[in-house]
């Protein structure tokens, strides 16, 4: 079954770049804080200066070399984007499931939250808590989660309508399994694949959600260096140094580019029509 | 379709009174409350502007007289004063909703007229280099954050090459400027906002219209109107086109909500007179009754735009009227 969906993926060019880049990103997240720690220290008298062979990417307005800061950003955006990712796939799964599973009542009431929900554009729902909280990583990751599941229930509960008509459910059902475990053991496997698809354009989206609110200063707090963040800088700066903003900026649509080939090279992969 | 429409209608009232609690629920999380000792050290929050709270929501009664309380004043549009300046939230939404209509219309049209052009060509030219040229904006605009675009193009167009202005909607002179010259400077300050708040929606909508383009050109029905000799021109534009419109239909309907939502940081960022930055200020400030106002009013516009985009969507497709 993996060996299947491995040479499926292989010959898959959009997510073999994919993995390759969200490998590359991993390892730059895990070892980015032990080579560039003692980089990140203020310099005043180095402020503002432009890309060199001494500062690849230049330095910001305290002097910090902009690379160093983007390479330790890549372990919060990461934490952030997966993080949130798990909330909303764990609410959407459930939610989906209960209500594809249950039917009647139980899916009315659901779906017409989800609607209510869908009224909010997320972004604005999320900059609505965050104000009434206080702006914090761990907010932020809780926030994005809570309020981008709602896609991802209405595809599991369209899959699961499918689903539930089965043989093997019926079998599962006269066998007198729990209801919970029918839904964990023989429900759940089968909407995977789309939960997996989603979850990992989900990564991409949250980290694009992280780093609006970080540059709207309701997001990662400075000192602590987020992608979003920095181009605070870049904005303040936008008649001076150019390079401010250019870097983390680029930083962020390759990492979300990532998720996004990876996302849908999976789901070519997973589509059985293929 | 009248009976359609008015179906359409009653299915709101269960979303508005949704929208309602929703709203309320996240109101409960304002500090104020007469119980809440955590607010006491929140320096944000004076003992004044909490006493206003509690005034203006009846924070100090049971939470459903609070509940009534709340629908009753969405129902009058009554949310209270703004603790900026004292004025009537309501009226100063009213102030700023025209402009940002007039950016989110612009928007749409461009989404709609940009991504059905692209979408159709690259269909129709599949695998070509515009094609493919297409399909790899499609990529980065899903990808890039599109408030570093707008920065960028800032840079660009605003500071480089000084061809355009990079904040607000007028310029300074505005009134002495006859009227054409006042449309030109609407029109020079309008660019880039509706750029950037048009990407990521158009990269999306350009994708699916060439799908669904992809699908309906492998219709039988589009063989049968080549085989009659109908010349391209009419295959393309009155038989698949037309089909492939009725899903974009709804998704442009579905797409306001993240236009409205762009708008919070866009207008930021090109300090554009709108609703967003009204709420973005709003939002540092913890200008609380401003927020919910904004929010219960966002919330609306997004109920009237589905509920158009599915009137236009039973106008092109007859089946859906008569379900």
């Amino acid at each position: 079954m993996i060996r299947f969906y491995w040479d499926r993926i292989r010959r898959n060019k959009l997510a073999l770049t994919g993995i390759i880049l969200v490998l590359a990103l991993a390892v730059i997240a895990l070892t980015g804080p032990l080579v560039s720690r003692a980089a990140d220290q203020q310099n005043l008298l180095e402020r503002l200066t432009p890309p060199s062979a001494r500062h690849w990417f230049g330095t910001d307005d305290l002097g910090r070399d902009i690379f160093s800061r983007l390479l330790l950003g890549t372990k919060i955006s990461l934490t952030v984007g997966f993080v949130a990712v798990f909330i909303s796939c764990f609410f959407g799964t459930l939610v989906g499931i209960v209500s594809g599973y249950f039917g009647k009542w139980v899916d009315a009431a659901l779906m017409r939250a989800v609607d209510i929900l869908l009224c909010f554009p997320t972004f604005f729902l999320i900059l609505m808590v965050i104000a009434f909280l206080e702006p914090s990583i761990v907010n932020v990751m809780i926030v994005i989660g809570l309020t981008s599941w709602t896609g991802l229930a209405r595809l599991v509960r369209a899959e699961t309508l499918l689903i539930r008509e089965r043989e093997f459910v019926l079998a599962a059902r006269s066998m007198g399994l729990s209801t919970p475990r029918i839904l964990g053991f023989h429900i759940l496997p089968n909407v995977i694949a789309p939960i997996l698809v989603t979850a990992t354009l989900g990564v991409g989206n949250a980290i694009l959600m992280e780093s609006a609110l970080s540059f709207l200063g309701l997001g990662v707090q400075p000192p602590t260096p987020s992608w979003g963040n920095m181009l605070i800088a870049g904005k303040d700066y936008i008649y001076f140094a150019w390079w401010l903003s250019l870097f983390p900026g680029l930083a962020i649509l390759l990492t979300v580019l990532a998720f996004n080939l990876l996302g849908e090279g999976m789901r070519d992969v997973f589509d059985p029509r293929n | 379709m009248i009976s359609y429409v008015a179906r359409r209608l009653l299915m709101m009232i269960p979303l508005v009174l949704g929208i309602t609690v929703l709203t309320f629920l996240v109101m409960q999380l304002a500090p104020g409350r007469p119980t809440d000792v955590l607010t006491d050290l929140n320096v944000k929050m004076s003992s004044e502007a909490k006493q206003k709270l509690i005034q203006i929501y009846g924070l100090d009664q049971p939470w459903h007289i609070q509940y009534w309380h709340w629908v009753k004043r969405v129902a009058k549009l009554d949310f209270g004063t703004s603790f900026k300046d004292d004025r009537p939230v309501i009226h100063k939404i009213a102030e700023r909703l025209p402009a940002t209509l007039l950016l989110n219309f612009l928007s749409l049209g461009f989404i709609f007229i940009f991504a059905l052009a692209i979408g159709i060509y690259s269909a129709v030219h599949q695998n070509s280099v515009f094609d493919r040229l297409s399909t790899l904006f499609v990529y980065i605009g899903f990808s890039a954050p599109t408030f570093w675009i707008a920065l960028l193009l800032m840079i660009l167009f605003g500071l480089k090459l000084g061809l355009l202005p990079i904040s607000g909607l007028r310029s300074l002179n505005f009134d002495e400027l006859n009227t054409v010259q006042k449309i030109l400077d609407l029109a020079k300050h309008l660019t880039l906002p509706v750029l950037v708040t048009a990407m990521t929606s158009l990269a999306s909508l350009s994708r699916y219209s060439r799908s669904a383009m992809l699908e309906v050109i492998r219709q039988d029905y589009i063989r049968t109107a080549r085989a009659k000799g109908l010349d391209e021109q009419t295959v393309i534009f009155k038989h698949a086109f037309r089909n492939a419109l009725i899903p974009i239909i709804t998704l442009m309907g579905l797409m306001l909500p993240d236009l409205i939502g762009g708008g919070f940081i866009f207008e930021t960022i090109f300090a554009y007179p709108g609703m967003g930055r009204l709420g973005y200020d709003a939002i540092m400030a913890r200008d609380y009754p401003m927020l919910m106002g904004i929010g219960t009013i966002v919330a609306f516009l997004t109920l009237i735009g589905n509920l158009l985009a599915d009137v236009f969507y039973a106008l092109a497709d007859p089946r859906i009227r008569y379900q």
